[in-house]
């Protein structure tokens, strides 16, 4: 017997029993529908931290830093190989700036800032930003205004949240406004001034994201340099600058925590300087060179071999990269858990399609019987059965697909209702990629078919003398 | 010339009151182009020794040869092969397939010989025809007369052009004056066509048209 004679039978007897060829499709509709739903939120969440991530343009990002030779740290020590520890200069930034795959090198530079307009006040980390960046997401997707004139324009850009918090209840009206700035201390002094320090710079070290402060009294530098009297209170300058834009997302940055504001660089490195003129006391503690710097790459692909060549420079090297491939593992493990939820539709859907099967078996009997006496073999009747639960099983899977793209369609309007009133941009938490429309029609054919090799054999067993007798 | 021998044919059951032998050693010739009957009581082993010849069945023992193959040693698609295409049944319950209409039960045998679509459409019209049911094609059993399933029956067992037809009690469900309209078709099939015409029957009118007649008795042959 041919297949498509095969098949177009099977068609042919399940619509000699609509109904109950409906709810068994039904039910393999609803195993298809969840398990697909559940792999499709996988898939959705994987695919939307992902493109996050690119775009955001971690994957090309790393941190370079001097290194300390503790080699206490297991870390360090493996990082310690290659030459000894180098400062991190204009001309180590200069060979960095060589390796090839790199696409430009910005040295940390970060303020401290009190960000003060009409009696209110905030406190924010400010990061140097050179020019080039104005291409990044964070600058380029700003929701108000715009990026910095030049390198050395006495100009900020402040974010949302701070727009808020300085008592903007529309956020544009700050922008163009001019604000009154108190440098504070630069973040990171390096781990030695920091742990020199005793922590005592808790909100310094924290990032200080926008969080409200008792307003900074200016303080003469203490005149006695000795280590353990540090000054409890510490100084700071002031100067005005023009708000130019808002943002609304943090920059992708390695060791960027909380919101942020930013200054041109030039501007930002001049002021550092001045700070550090006006208080040498605290040159002191101010290690020589930069405290890090942020390589980009072209590609993330040359990211291993970039981070391989700055340690045989020198310096420490943290990239997210190999934390990106431990995620991956963790979604690969989440996607087989949401898939073995949803299976438990389809072993339900399975037994269904068995008791159809077993269920027109029986009700069939005679014309089984008959079939084989006009010369039908036992795997053309085999094969009959197989095709029908086989054809219960594609139309499952094609239900089931549509079901679980209203479901996902539905889950995501909700969702980003909930997502938009939190004041963050619209998901798609429901993603269904054409290999899954691939995979889950064959899982549900196979399941179907595996479901129907039972009853099909017991068909193809029926003994036609007594099949022929049968009522 | 022999068209089918069975050599002391047995066919045995196993029941839990034990063995039963319901044909015990059965010897018998049909040759090419006659009408036989095998009559008997029921329970004669009428029915065992149909199942055989069909090759529904296989024999306990003995052998069976259909142009000097023996039906007991062939696999299950040989034997399948044989149903098919070599012999033709026709049942006293029609044993059509209710819910298809009368066309598709005469292509049915011909789905099974893989014959190309176009032909078999060509080749049921024709056996519709010629059993004079045109214009019933497109019914359904339950929408014909006793003697037209049986007429649809006798078009498919035609279908793969087999040399014998074998019909169990063809006329006991049917009223006398259809009960001859379906035996003279039979007869004419044997008449125009040269097919080889097994009646199984107890009813001694449909014996009497036979060329010969086999009674059984207890499985066993009593006269010929």
């Amino acid at each position: 017997m041919k297949m498509p004679d095969v098949i177009e039978l099977g068609f042919d007897n399940l619509r000699q029993a609509r109904l109950r060829t409906l709810l068994t499709t039904m039910g393999v509709s609803i195993g298809v529908c969840a398990l697909v739903g559940m792999v499709s939120l996988g898939a959705g969440l994987q695919d939307n931290l992902n493109a996050r991530l690119l775009h955001s343009g971690f994957f090309q990002t790393m941190m370079v830093f001097p290194r300390f030779d503790n080699n206490n740290n297991p870390a360090d020590r493996v990082a310690n190989q290659g030459q000894g520890p180098r400062i991190l200069d204009d001309t180590a930034l200069t060979a960095i700036r060589q390796i090839p795959g790199v696409a430009r090198v910005e040295p940390d530079v970060r303020l401290f800032l009190q960000i003060a307009i009409n009696g209110k006040d905030a406190q924010a980390m400010a990061v140097a930003v050179p020019k080039e960046d104005g291409e990044e997401a964070a600058f380029a997707e700003m929701p108000f205004g715009k990026f910095f004139d030049s390198e050395d324009a006495d100009e900020v850009i402040l974010n949302t949240q701070m727009a808020k918090d300085l008592g903007f209840a529309n956020p544009n009206d700050l922008v163009g406004k001019t604000v009154h700035a108190t440098i504070g201390v630069t973040r990171q002094q390096g781990r030695n001034a920091a742990s020199a320090r005793g922590g005592r710079l808790p909100s310094f070290m924290g990032g200080g994201g926008g969080e409200k402060g008792a307003k900074r009294e200016a303080a003469p530098p203490a005149a006695s340099p000795a280590i353990p009297g540090i000054p409890q209170q510490l100084p700071e300058i002031a100067v005005d600058l023009k708000v130019m834009g808002l943002t609304a997302r943090e920059r992708a940055m390695l060791g960027n925590v909380g919101a942020q504001i930013y200054l041109p660089f030039a501007m930002a490195q001049a002021h550092q300087e001045k700070f550090f003129q006006d208080f040498p006391m605290l040159q002191l503690f101010r290690p020589p060179g930069y405290q890090g710097a942020t390589v980009h790459l072209h590609s993330a692909r040359d990211v291993e071999s970039v981070e391989k060549t700055i340690n045989t420079l020198g310096f420490r090297t943290i990239s997210i990269a190999s934390a990106i491939s431990q995620l991956k593992r963790v979604f690969v493990i989440v996607d087989m858990l949401l898939a073995f939820v949803g299976s438990i539709g389809m072993a339900v859907a399975f037994l269904g399609i068995t008791n159809t099967m077993v269920m027109a078996v029986l009700e069939r009997t005679r014309e089984i019987g008959v079939m084989k006496a006009v010369g039908a073999e036992d795997q053309d009747i085999r094969w009959l059965f197989l095709s029908e639960s086989a054809v219960i099983g594609a139309m499952g899977g094609v239900i089931g697909l549509i079901f679980a793209w209203i479901l996902g369609r539905v889950v995501n309007f909700g969702a980003n209702i909930y997502i938009v009133r939190q004041g963050l941009q619209k998901e798609n938490l429901f993603l269904i990629p054409l290999w899954l429309i691939a995979a889950a029609m064959g899982f549900s054919i196979f399941v179907s078919i595996c479901a129907g090799l039972y009853p099909a054999d017991r068909a193809a067993r029926i003994d036609p003398t007594r099949a022929l007798r049968h009522d | 010339m022999t068209l089918l021998e069975a050599r002391n044919l047995a066919r045995h059951y196993t029941t839990i009151a034990g063995v039963v032998p319901a044909l015990d050693g059965v010897s018998l010739e049909i040759h090419e182009g006659e009408v036989v009957a095998l009559v008997g009581q029921s329970g004669s082993g009428k029915s065992t020794l149909l199942n055989l010849l069909g090759g529904l069945d296989r024999p306990t023992s003995g052998e069976l040869l259909f142009r000097g193959r023996n039906l007991a040693t062939l696999n299950g698609p040989e034997l399948a092969r044989y149903r098919r295409c070599d012999v033709g049944m026709v049942f006293q319950s029609f044993n059509l397939i209710p819910h298809r209409p009368a066309m598709d039960n005469v292509v049915l045998p011909m789905l099974f010989e893989s014959t190309p679509k176009a032909e078999r459409k060509r080749r049921a019209a024709e056996l519709l025809e010629s059993v004079g049911l045109t214009k019933r094609a497109s019914h359904r059993p339950a929408e014909l007369s006793g003697g037209e399933q049986q007429r649809v029956a006798i078009a498919r067992s035609l279908a793969n052009q087999p040399s014998m037809l074998l019909a169990d009690e063809p006329t006991g469900n049917l009223d006398s004056r259809t009960a001859e309209e379906i035996l003279q078709l039979l007869l004419s099939l044997n008449r125009d066509h040269g097919k080889t015409l097994v009646l199984i029957t107890h009813d001694e009118h449909v014996a009497g048209v036979a060329n010969r007649r086999i009674r059984l008795k207890d499985g066993k042959v009593v006269s010929e």
